[in-house]
């Protein structure tokens, strides 16, 4: 839109007369009487009816005046104006202000997306009650001043851009740099930065500033689309890139839903296949640098210097483990490359300056994929099958290199960004692959506008910068009133078009016209600044409505959906709020400005949290945060039952409800009025009702009660009058009698007084070693922790020792893995700990020989490292045969600490218990072979501890020697008091005050 | 977006919503009453009346993950072995395949081929016993598909798209069809190893549909569906209590905003995820089967007793009302034979063959199996081409699936390959077509079941399905 003027005087030739409408079906006639609008050649009739012309979102923003009103009494804003004039036209009334808790709620939660602590509910309630308009300005600007404001509005923005940090096919691969992204959409929204710029930065950053990093990294905009790390048919790949590229730049800038029009003219909306391709000629050149880091020329230079001096030293060191590793590489790279389409492999052969654009995005695919192929090369593997005389030679290698990068400057970070292959733009072909039409860039058919003016860049085509440029114009319809609606949809939980990202045909009209074209000519009139806009939103009487007001007969026939806003509708809290309000509730929340994202089980926010595609955070998927598939401009609110299990039953909220508990409660045994009124008002945001208190306290009585009652309940196992022990036909009935088990089993169980046994000493030496053992495994840990059947270790991964057990429900390697601890020396002498998991799936409730095979053995293999071999067999079924698993580790010595209890059911430290029965277990000094372990024979080899358990009580069944350890703390939830004010915590924050801004 | 809020009139956007465009659409929507609250339950709640008669309630998909060898099962091809060791002849198009092996000698297929069944079904003999259900089985021999990588392919046979977003079809039909049973989930996953499906849980995801419509995860064991039961240490006793006081919360917070719909559904859906704790368990608990069912379903034996149980699991579901349910047999893509596939497919074939056939016998002779359409398949099949000597590569370009019962007719083939089984030549059906054969089958039409998803009107077939009348039979 280089001349808008001319422009829009066309367009208004077009649509603007009636007769003109009809001459412009007339084909011809138009153009002899107008010329031809850009976009469509003379020989061919317009392709638009006068509907097309007359759709409200190509039409000019207009420059509406403020309708008079005289309900004066009412009307905070001009946007007041617009709004009572039509709740008027429909009879209706609007709603009365908002309280004081009700606002001070909303808006928190509205511009940080977190509730407001006690004392900003106070604070604001106070100032409030003595000058409302003062005491509501000066909150607005302290919430808009905070950094907090950029977190909140910045998801809004990532869910738009359909940010993610992982490639979303089957290796799901992280994305080390995206991150930066994140934190560049929380600075621009904190800083306020126009969003003309924005839009620039994201659209042709590369293009704009290459050496400024906050500026290039909004072109990872155009990099969030997922990636396929082995995809070989290269050209299809790309295709579906651009594709989504396309889709992505045209729903989130222009509102349009363009993927329709990839295929054919758009069935709907007026907009044409040629449309499609002329906008994806925009990008077309486009493609994704991986070598690239993200820093200025000067911080280039400087690591450039720092490292070549680094070099310098390590070069001998280097070139010979290059020497070692380039044949392999080489034969890795040339195997990728062999499985890509011969004339892929072409473009890949020629010479870099002989490729087109196209054969160099083409390369560029086979080459990311080489690059990815090699990065997981195991060398030592290689070398070990085919160069086996090179090995002990590359290690030593990797060990002195190791050293030398003790002293090597740190990595820049990596540049995810977007940029050209060159300057050379690459056609945009209708019809993808099997079309010939080359389409040039040019903007919409139907608004007409002239087209582009490109300035190649030293290494980019410029198209995206003029495309930028027609989108950050102000006098774009479509751009600026995406936006201004945008801003209004995330206020009110419904834009003025409800369908953000689609002002087509098929989404709805806007509810006031008017308004949206005002509201966007102050978008722009205040320097495309978001900042304005709120404060003009935040402050209307429109914004200040309750949302506790009942639809009437009137509003229930005339606006059901209540979009002429007639009170505040009620929305739930989104998947981060909820998550966020529970963690500030339980005082846990963590505060930090950006960095690298982090796990589920962290205390930062949730926009902060790891964002796998396919494998979301669980609370956060659950409560509908999108996957980052596609541009999201709204948010879904659904109730499912599984979501209310995860609420009640999954550890996580539990977790926060005991922290806010003890934030309540402390370690007192009473709760009086005071602190239960506390826990309401930080869980609601507001003092609670009569009503409230006393269902509280009787819940808490009566949740006491029932806790002392049923913590004081004996055991139903305790038939021997003994909880530890129970009758080997109880649970092992099964059993062959050729495992001659005891009469008992003992059973643990954490929290009781048999959680642990220690063992009486068995002297391990050497490096090996082997545990056998027939047990019940009853139930796993709600969270990570081990399940331990027996260890030899502190529970410091900086400590020798070793630990069998099986994994918890939340493991890293899934639940009922049967896995060796090992925490030793590696073969450089380093400690080090490492989980070796087996694999197999321990069965619950069900009886199980067991047996890990242990080696940590330096003469094993020079390198240092040895293997378990594991052994499992279900006892219940006589079909099950033994399944075996070897499985190879790095640890090569100094696994037995002397000083170190063994212990039967748990570590020497807290947590990490056993629950459920162990009816024989043996340990021995050797790697014991297939054949000597008691699943296979009857004969005993010498030198082990062998027990079974028979006698009266727990004492005299355990072996001599061996005591039962007092358990490590008394479970906090196993505490009648603290237990039932927990579940009243739990309570708060599943509840719907909480859950819900209504 | 607001809460839903009282409204039980439909706004234009939720008339097309549910309605989508064109004018059959003003049936469906009329009959269906979505747009009602219906949030508390698994699946969009009330069942919905069909478009057409339907042939079947329910599906059970049989999921081969990874790609089974059509070639070595149910596409016989004579030529193949004949030029067993020789280039792809110049005759045919040359593919892009997942590991470059389109200049791979042939590899023959080494199998035993017999016909059977009234119907005469060519069925190798990697799959003896299914000799007897020959007579049930349409064997749909070309079908077509996009993906040539597993993710691709996984994501595509169920939603549609290569690549992540969209719906499974599951949810297509739980969104169409609604639930039978309000206190079970209407679409249900069932995996026989504790590999992750590829692409994870987004197999069974709702895509931009409401997680109303997701799959479930089942699992054996007491705890079947994740979070069914209260970490250790909660009894009934406190659990119940606990949730009656979130309830009356709830109700406080209720007085004088009984218009807003969303605050009852999450009160509904406390009280039923209390009740599920009893369900479900019940849903999976096969100790009242008898001996000789678990027999035919081949649970007797270690190789075939995993995916047997899962397959009785389904008759089950089916029994309860469960609509869609799928069964992944190689969760992790283990049906993926890029070498040695003798070994790979003769285990794997082993431990589905009985339990298949003894699915589809227990589904007829309990009157389960008109109303019930059994799907077999992977997401591709496998090339004529060898790989690495004893294995073959990823063939979407042609390669075979087969439905039984739910009003298919059995005995029948579909559809043909080239003389080598690499491309589908005649009939081809592409995954858009499978799922819009599969709607009608459901009494569906897949052009009328419409939701709008950011202003486009989004179906089941991503717009480009056809029913095919050879499967339908008409």
């Amino acid at each position: 839109m280089s001349t808008p003027v001319t422009t829009k005087a066309s367009r208004d030739l077009i649509r603007g007369k009636k007769a003109a409408n009809w001459l412009v079906r007339v084909g011809l006639l138009s153009v002899v009487l107008f010329g031809v609008p850009a976009g469509f050649a003379n020989t061919e009739a317009d392709p638009f009816t006068k509907e097309d012309y007359n759709w409200w979102a190509i039409q000019p923003v207009k420059d509406v005046g403020v309708p008079a009103v005289d309900n004066a009494s009412w009307v905070k804003t001009p946007i007041d104006h617009f709004v009572i004039q039509k709740l008027r036209e429909a009879e209706l009334q609007p709603a009365s202000p908002a309280d004081s808790y009700e606002l001070v709620r909303r808006v928190y939660f509205d511009l940080h997306g977190l509730p407001p602590s006690l004392d900003q509910v106070d604070a604001f309630v106070e100032a409030a009650s003595v000058n409302f308009e003062s005491a509501y300005t000066s909150l607005l600007e302290e919430l808009l001043a905070s950094p907090r404001y950029g977190e909140r509005w910045a998801q809004h923005w990532l869910d738009v851009a359909r940010y993610a940090e992982t490639d979303g096919y089957r290796a799901d691969q992280y994305r080390a740099g995206a991150y930066l992204y994140r934190d560049y959409v929380i600075q621009s929204f904190n800083e306020d930065k126009p969003y003309d710029q924005f839009i620039r930065e994201q659209l042709a950053g590369d293009e704009m500033d290459a050496d400024d990093p906050d500026v290039v990294i909004g072109t990872a905009f155009l990099r969030h689309g997922v990636y396929e790390y082995n995809q070989r048919d290269a050209r299809f790949q790309w295709e579906l890139i651009l594709n989504e590229m396309t889709n992505v730049t045209g729903e989130t800038f222009l509102g349009l839903g363009f993927g329709c029009a990839q295929c054919h003219d758009h069935k709907f909306d007026p907009i044409l296949q040629k449309d499609y391709y002329a906008l994806q000629s925009f990008l077309t050149t486009s493609y994704w640098p991986d070598g690239k880091k993200l820093t200025t020329p000067k911080q280039e230079e400087d690591y450039t210097a720092t490292l070549a001096t680094w070099t310098e030293t390590a070069k001998p060191v280097l070139d010979e483990i290059e020497a070692i590793k380039r044949p392999h590489a080489d034969a890795m790279g040339g195997f990728v490359i062999k499985q890509f389409p011969p004339d892929i492999q072409e473009m890949y052969k020629k010479p870099f300056e002989e490729r087109t654009s196209f054969e160099k995005q083409m390369a560029e695919m086979i080459e990311k994929q080489v690059i990815e192929r090699i990065g997981r090369l195991d060398y030592s593997a290689q070398l070990k099958s085919k160069e086996p005389e090179k090995l002990a030679r590359y290690e030593e290698l990797l060990r002195l290199l190791a050293e030398l990068e003790k002293e090597k400057p740190e990595d820049l970070p990596k540049a995810f960004i977007t940029t050209d292959i060159s300057k050379e733009a690459v056609a945009s072909l209708l019809g993808g692959r099997l079309g010939s039409e080359e389409v040039s860039p040019a903007f919409l058919t139907i608004l007409g506008d002239p087209k582009p003016v490109i300035k190649p860049t030293a290494t980019t085509t410029g198209r995206r910068t003029a495309l930028a440029d027609w989108i950050a114009n102000p006098k774009n319809p479509l751009s600026t009133r995406v936006m201004a609606n945008r801003l209004w949809h995330y206020h009110f939980g419904t834009g003025l078009v409800p369908t953000p990202n689609d002002f087509g045909t098929l989404g709805e009209d806007p509810s006031h016209p008017e308004l949206l074209d005002w509201l966007t000519n102050q978008f722009i009139d205040n320097g495309w600044k978001m900042k304005p806009i709120h404060r003009l939103i935040m402050t209307s009487a429109t914004y200040l409505q309750t949302a506790q007001k009942e639809p009437d007969l009137r509003s229930q026939t005339v606006d059901p959906e209540n979009r002429l806003l007639w009170r505040f509708s009620p929305t739930r809290l989104s998947a981060e709020q909820a998550r966020d309000a529970m963690l500030v509730a339980s005082g846990e929340m963590t505060q930090r400005m950006g960095g690298l994202s982090q796990d589920a089980d962290t205390s930062v926010r949730s926009i902060y949290i790891k964002k796998l595609r396919n494998k979301p955070e669980k609370f956060l998927h659950s409560f509908d945060a999108p996957l980052g598939f596609d541009s999201a401009p709204d948010r879904l609110q659904t109730t499912t039952s599984l979501q209310s299990l995860m609420l009640v039953n999954s550890e996580w909220p539990l977790q926060r409800a005991a922290m806010f508990a003890k934030r309540i409660v402390g370690d007192s045994q009473a709760i009086v009025d005071d602190q239960i009124e506390t826990a309401f008002k930080i869980a609601y945001n507001r003092p609670p009702t009569s009503a409230e208190v006393k269902l509280a306290k009787d819940f808490i009585d009566n949740q006491q009660a029932q806790l002392e009652d049923q913590f004081s309940v004996v055991s139903p196992i305790s038939e021997f009058n003994d909880s530890a022990l129970f009758s080997i036909d109880e649970g092992f009935s099964a059993v062959d009698q050729s495992f001659s088990l005891g009469d008992m089993a003992l059973r643990l169980e954490p929290g009781s007084p048999h959680e642990r046994l220690k063992l009486p000493e068995v002297e391990l030496t050497g490096s090996s070693f082997s545990v056998e053992a027939v047990v019940i495994l009853n139930g796993l840990h709600a969270d990570a922790s081990v399940n331990t059947l027996i260890s030899q270790w502190s529970g410091d991964p900086s400590e020798s020792g070793w630990s069998i057990g099986i994994t918890s429900a939340q493991s890293k390697y899934d639940s009922r893995n049967f896995i060796v601890q090992l925490i030793g020396e590696d073969g450089v002498g380093n400690m080090d700990y490492q989980v070796v998991a087996s694999g197999l799936r321990v069965p619950l409730d069900t009886p199980v020989y067991l047996a890990a095979v242990v080696t940590a053995n330096k003469q094993l293999n020079e390198s240092g490292g040895g293997e378990v071999v594991f052994y499992m067999k279900n006892l219940s079924d006589s079909y099950s045969v033994l399944e075996t698993v070897s499985v190879s580790h790095p640890i090569a010595a100094r696994i037995f600490s002397p000083n170190t209890k063994m212990i039967l059911g748990g570590r020497d430290s807290v947590g990490h218990l056993w629950n459920g029965q162990i009816a024989r277990i043996s340990i021995s000094d050797d790697p014991l072979p297939r054949s000597s372990l008691f699943v296979e024979t009857a004969i005993s080899p010498e030198d082990r501890a062998n027990w079974r358990f028979s006698g009266a009580n727990a004492q005299t069944a355990i072996p001599d020697g061996a005591s039962w350890l007092l358990p490590t703390r008394l479970e906090k939830a196993q505490d009648p008091f603290f237990g039932a004010v927990t579940d009243f915590c739990h309570a708060l924050i599943t509840s719907n005050a909480f859950l819900y801004l209504h | 977006m607001p809460c839903h809020n009282y409204d039980p009139n439909f706004s234009r956007r939720d008339f097309l919503r549910s309605a989508g465009c064109g004018f059959g659409a003003l049936a469906f929507s009329a009959l269906t009453g979505e747009g009602l609250a219906h949030a508390a339950r698994f699946g969009t709640g009330t069942a919905k009346i069909p478009h057409y008669r339907a042939r079947a309630k329910n599906i059970i998909w049989l999921f081969m993950e990874g790609g089974p060898s059509h070639l070595d099962l149910f596409d016989p091809k004579p030529l193949l072995n004949k030029l067993a060791g020789q280039k792809l002849p110049d005759s045919f198009e040359t593919p892009v395949t997942a590991m470059g092996e389109a200049s791979s000698p042939l590899l023959e297929s080494r199998r035993q081929w017999a016909q059977h069944g009234e119907g005469g079904l060519w069925i190798s003999d990697w799959l003896p016993n299914h000799s007897k259900i020959a007579d049930e089985l349409c064997v749909i021999r070309s079908c077509v598909s996009d993906g040539i990588n597993h993710a691709g392919g996984v994501c595509q046979m169920n939603t549609g798209s290569v690549f992540g977003g969209r719906p499974s079809l599951g949810s297509w039909v739980d969104y169409g069809l609604g639930s039978m049973n309000d206190d079970l989930p209407g679409f249900v996953v069932i995996k026989d190893t504790e590999s992750m499906v590829v692409n994870g849980p987004r197999s069974w995801g709702s895509g931009f549909m409401p997680s109303t419509h997701q799959g479930v995860l089942l699992e054996s064991g007491p705890q079947p569906i994740a979070n069914l039961h209260a970490p250790t240490g909660y009894s009934v006793e406190r659990q119940s209590q606990k949730i009656n006081f979130i309830n009356q919360l709830n109700y406080e917070h209720q007085k004088g905003r009984d218009s807003n719909t969303d605050l009852d559904a999450r009160i509904r859906s406390y009280e039923m995820a209390y009740r599920m704790q009893a369900e479900a368990p019940e849903a999976v608990d096969i100790s009242n089967e008898t001996e000789e069912t678990k027999r035919l379903y081949g649970m007797d034996r270690k190789e075939t007793e995993v995916y047997g149980r899962n397959c009785m699991l389904a008759r089950r579901l089916v029994e309860r009302g469960v609509r869609f349910i799928q069964l992944y047999h190689g969760a992790g893509s283990k049906w993926d034979s890029h070498d040695e596939i003798e070994k790979n497919h003769s285990k794997l074939c082993e431990a589905v063959d009985q339990p298949i056939v003894g699915l589809i016998s227990d589904l007829k002779r309990r009157g389960l199996l008109e109303d019930t359409l059994v799907v077999w398949g992977g997401e591709f099949g496998r090339t004529p081409m060898s790989e690495k000597g004893d294995g073959r590569d990823h063939n979407p370009t042609g390669f075979t699936m087969w439905m039984a019962g739910g009003g298919v007719q059995g005995g029948t083939t579909v559809g043909t390959t080239d003389e080598l089984g690499l491309y589908a030549v005649e009939d081809p059906i592409h995954v858009h077509d499978l799922h819009a054969t599969i709607f009608a089958l459901l009494g569906l039409d897949h052009k009328k079941v419409v939701y709008m998803h950011k202003g486009r009107p989004e179906r089941v077939d991503a717009n480009e399905g056809k029913v095919s009348q050879s499967i339908m039979g008409t």
